[in-house]
């Protein structure tokens, strides 16, 4: 091994030493000349110096040729012992490829969500401000943006009040520090025409901070976000690429943002997609635009320290670590908080501030998708371990058939070095040509993964692709595997005693203690293959089943034929008043377009994950220690009920007559009855909806059956169902749905829906188009994409596994030919010849399925918070498994067998 | 020019080397090569032509290191110097040499 550090060291320093060579030649020459001199005057002889050009390829040689001949030796035998076993060749690099393939695509969808480094320049030493509390802390009167509970009932969020944000720039341990805020979707319109863009609120110094070059113009200074600078935005790239012509006198333009215009002055760099991946806004624009743009916002913002609404991000500076920088911030930001405090309940529980690395950006991506991809990832990882067990096995069944080749070569003086290095070269050669196989298996992966994940969400901004860094994730995996999968054979088939092995006949080596070791190894890893795809067979059983459990959920309404979509009219200048008409007009227009049998309006569509609750004040409801009852609203239209085809099954339903009036007509569903009006009928009751400023009065005026609200997996809530012209209770949503009931395929008046539209307002765009179906279909994007995927990894481990189990065993029939043709001989019967062999394949399959299903029982549970409507130890999902496997292995199993039983015992007597 | 030298027996160029090395310590490819015609009367010469392969494949096997020093023309030369590897094998090489030379003269004195 010295020797080949010594070798490697030469290779690495090649130049330097021919340069050494070549001194040594000069002096050599030098001293002989003077020598030579010497001789002269003597009159004495002297040899001429030999050929140097030969002499240093000589020397070089010593070097070279040995290792880099052997190498190019290694490798053409190699690739013609691959060639000739077409079929080892052909399952070995099946397997892997399957198996490189699959971790390639996995790993490159963590590489872009949890591991990719913002575009922008030092992406390391940005940090993320959050702020932590033990459940909701009462000082945040309102709170704008993300916020999610941590185990144990932490409250996190990165909202920071703005004062808040000014304060803590002023410190020394960050460069800068920014702030934003998604704005949401704004009405844009460019060119004439109305589109829908995804905005972020930006700070003066956020680009600055980021240390962002514009790919065009300039982008947001310090001036933009004052009060009352001129309104300017930048645009993201593809904006600018795909909306601007990518055009340079885009710059300079004025566009309309929600009736306001704006200056375009500067392109944001490529691959920018926002701190924030899932937002991906097309515009940034200063903060302070925002009073102007979003009439619900409240200028008091930018001063009400109980208000939590802008995200933060600091860049440290030089030589500051993270938690010096929380150390030497946390007080500020407790001295803000406490000041802010006004009760006793408000002080009892402060933020604490909490600072996270922000190099790859705001995380609610992350969190979203790191437990599922943890769970994909040891899936695949499974998966290519027992592709790699085949491989070995492969390798150890071809080396025990090599017995005989190895001995030869080791008695002719083969060094054991050099045939480990040769058999070592051609498992690294299987396994690099399965994993190029594997890139391509990848690649396709990758792309189907994605829409599957976006499945038409119109943002979707996760950009996983084949590059350099996975390029060496696949060549890792692939060098790995065929090293140390191809080390233990190797080693094991050279620890040949070379007499014994040579005079080996071809009648069976079972009494030799070494492949009684060998065959015992390839058993116990067939058997952990059997194991580990009963393992993902059983956890593809319970996502399938999760999956149509979640179909079979019963809506309580149709979801069939249904066109969704929803108008802004807000946005284009109308107020509450012609807003309302507007939106009226538009659906009489709709309901009279032909195919449509009627039309409605709502706030929120229906199992979409949307939800509003509101508490209320019932008669006859009591309120123990002032928890108010609440219920979840939504408002509707007219023929709201027969539109989604939803029961009414006392009363009536919300009809044109309750749009005007003071007193709000509502439905109620069977859980509110239940709940508050229980054995008494509910029609005609009156209660209060909201509190404070915004109570309505409402009055009851028909029941409905239950129908889902905002998810499936949850119970159904109360709710309330609103006549949808209650002012306070309207504009909170921004937009408005409608939905329209069709007697054929909805999307086939969508363009319809478009002119009529366009025709009607041309400064409104549609949004959302889409039909209630697959509405529903995209909350359960996650629970389809995990049974799609876990049921391709069951197949493929449930393939690789039996292949390996079908090379087992084909390798074990073809050992004992020459003894299954001696019991041929001496009479046995085939049917027991067939048995015997299969009976090997049952043992095996028994106890991979004994270890496989008492690893599943405690594992799965593991997976409970991905299932719906299934236990973690689901029996029939595990019933289903093991049978499928059963099959599978027998299958794999019989064929060896069927051929073993067949043998001629002439023919196999007759080889010795 | 006319006359004929004996060859140096193959495999005796390694020993050669390193006896010379144990015995000067360290010295260059010229001086070794010197070293041993001068000590052998001018019966073995050392051509080049095998003289530095042997030496770069007694680096690789790490019998010598070789070291950068000026040498007495005022040049850079490379002088070689035996590592413990290469004492050892001088050893084996010296006694495998008896018994093959004490072998051969038995032999030839058996008649």
């Amino acid at each position: 091994m010295n020797q080949l550090w010594r070798r490697v060291n030469w290779f690495l320093h090649r130049k330097r030493f021919e340069e050494e060579l070549d001194e040594e030649m000069r002096h050599h020459l030098s001293m002989k000349a003077q020598d030579m001199k010497a001789a002269d005057m003597k009159g004495g002889e002297m040899k001429q110096f030999g050929n140097p050009a030969l002499l240093k390829e000589d020397s070089r040689a010593v070097w070279t040729s040995v290792f880099w001949e052997q190498l190019i030796q290694d490798i053409r035998y190699g690739l013609r012992s691959m060639s000739a076993n077409k079929l080892f060749t052909t399952m070995a690099v099946l397997s892997l490829a399957l198996g490189i393939g699959a971790n390639t695509a996995i790993y490159s969808f963590m590489d872009a969500i949890l591991i990719r480094a913002l575009p922008v320049a030092h992406p390391e030493e940005l940090v993320v401000l959050n702020w932590r509390a033990k459940g909701w802390p009462e000082v945040a009167h309102s709170q704008h943006g993300s916020s999610y509970e941590e185990p144990g009932g932490i409250s996190v969020s990165d909202t920071m009040p703005y004062p808040a944000w000014e304060l803590l720039g002023r410190n020394n341990v960050f460069t800068s520090l920014l702030a934003f805020l998604g704005a949401g979707r704004l009405n844009v319109v460019v060119n004439h025409q109305a589109i829908l863009a995804h905005g972020a609120y930006t700070s003066g110094n956020y680009f600055d901070c980021l240390q962002m070059r514009p790919a065009a113009g300039r982008l947001i200074a310090e001036q933009d976000d004052k009060p009352g600078a001129p309104p300017v935005a930048v645009v993201s790239y593809p904006f600018w690429q795909g909306k601007l012509a990518g055009s340079a006198d885009a710059v300079g333009r004025v566009i309309t943002v929600n009736e306001v215009p704006v200056t375009i002055t500067g392109v944001a760099a490529p691959g920018f997609y926002g701190l924030n991946p899932s937002e991906a806004p097309d515009l940034f624009l200063p903060i302070h635009t925002r009073p102007l743009l979003d009439p619900r916002s409240q200028p008091e913002a930018f001063h009400d320290a109980t208000n939590y609404w802008v995200e933060t991000v600091g860049r440290l500076r030089d030589g500051v670590t993270l938690r010096q920088a929380e150390a030497s911030l946390a007080p500020q930001f407790h001295a803000f908080v406490a000041d802010s405090a006004k009760t006793d309940k408000e002080r009892a529980n402060l933020p604490a501030l909490w600072l996270q690395q922000g190099g790859s950006g705001i995380d609610s991506l992350k969190r979203e998708y790191s437990k599922p991809l943890y769970v994909l990832m040891t899936m695949v990882a499974l998966i290519l371990a027992i592709a790699c067990a085949n491989i070995a096995n492969l390798l150890l069944a071809r080396a025990t058939s090599r017995r005989r080749e190895i001995a030869v070569r080791l008695s002719l003086g083969a060094g054991r070095l050099r045939v480990i290095r040769q058999l070592l070269t051609e498992s690294v050669l299987l396994s690099l040509t399965g994993g190029i196989a594997g890139m391509g298996i990848a690649a396709a992966g990758i792309r189907t993964l994605t829409s599957l994940l976006a499945n038409g969400r119109e943002n979707f901004t996760l950009h996983a692709q084949i590059d350099i860094r996975i390029l060496l994730f696949a060549t890792a995996v692939s060098l790995f595997t065929g090293i140390v999968f191809g080390l233990a054979p190797a080693l094991q088939s050279t620890k040949v005693e070379i007499s014994p092995a040579l005079k080996e006949s071809r009648l069976g080596t079972g009494r030799s203690s070494h492949s009684g070791l060998r065959f015992g190894l390839m058993h116990s890893l067939v058997v952990a293959q059997i194991a580990v795809s009963l393992l993902l067979a059983i956890a593809a059983g319970l996502f399938v089943r999760t999956l149509s459990n979640l179909h079979s959920v019963t809506l309580g309404f149709n979801r069939e034929n249904i066109l969704l979509f929803s108008l802004n009219a807000k946005q284009a200048g109308y107020n509450d008043e012609s807003g309302i008409q507007f939106y009226d007009r538009m659906r009489r227009r709709f309901a009279s377009i032909p195919g449509v049998t009627s039309a409605t309006i709502t706030d929120m569509p229906l199992v979409a994950g949307w939800s509003s609750r509101t508490s209320a004040t019932i008669p006859g409801v009591p309120e123990p220690n002032g928890k108010r009852p609440a219920t979840n609203v939504a408002l509707v239209g007219p023929s709201y009920f027969e539109t989604m085809q939803i029961p009414i099954l006392r009363g009536r339903s919300i009809e044109e007559r309750d749009q005007t009036g003071r007193v709000a007509s509502v439905v109620v569903n069977e859980v509110f009855v239940q709940q508050y009006f229980p054995g008494r009928d509910p029609v005609g009751q009156r209660f209060t909806l909201g509190g404070n400023k915004n109570a309505i009065e409402a009055q009851i005026v028909g029941v409905s059956r239950n129908s889902r609200y905002a998810s499936l997996k949850r119970e159904i809530p109360a709710v309330t169902y609103i006549s949808w012209t209650q002012p306070p209770m309207l504009w909170r949503a921004g937009g408005i749905f409608f939905a329209l009931r069709t007697m054929g395929d909805p999307m086939q008046i969508a363009n319809t829906v478009r002119q009529l539209v366009h025709q009607a307002d041309a400064n409104i765009p549609v949004a959302d188009l889409t039909t209630q179906a697959r509405r529903i279909d995209e909350t359960i994007v996650s629970e389809r994409t995990f049974a799609d995927l876990c049921a391709c990894f069951g197949v493929l481990a449930l393939l690789i596994a039996a292949i390996g189990l079908y090379g087992t065993m084909a390798y074990a029939v073809a050992r004992r030919t020459g003894e299954i043709g001696i019991r041929l001989a001496l009479g046995a019967q085939r049917p027991r010849v067939l048995w015997m062999v299969l009976r090997e394949a049952t043992v095996m399959l028994i106890a991979g399925v004994a270890i496989g299903v008492s690893v599943a029982w405690w594992a799965s549970r593991f997976l409970a918070s991905f299932l719906f409507g299934v236990k973690p130890n689901d029996l029939a999902s595990i019933a289903v498994s093991v049978a499928v496997l059963a099959c599978a292995t027998i299958l794999a199993g019989y064929f060896p067998a069927w051929r073993a039983s067949r043998i001629d015992p002439m023919r196999a007597l007759r080889h010795e | 020019m006319g006359t004929t030298r004996p060859e140096i027996p193959p495999g005796s160029l390694y020993m050669l080397i390193l006896k010379t090395l144990a015995r000067l310590g360290s010295m260059h490819g010229y001086g070794i090569a010197q070293y041993i015609q001068q000590t052998s009367e001018d019966i073995l010469q050392v051509e080049e032509g095998s003289l530095y392969p042997a030496l770069q494949r007694m680096l690789l096997k790490g019998w010598v290191v070789g070291e950068w020093r000026q040498s007495e023309n005022n040049r850079r030369a490379r002088y070689y110097k035996l590592t413990p590897e290469g004492r050892k094998q001088l050893a084996r090489e010296l006694k495998e040499f008896d018994q093959v030379i004490a072998a051969i003269s038995r032999v030839i004195e058996a008649v």
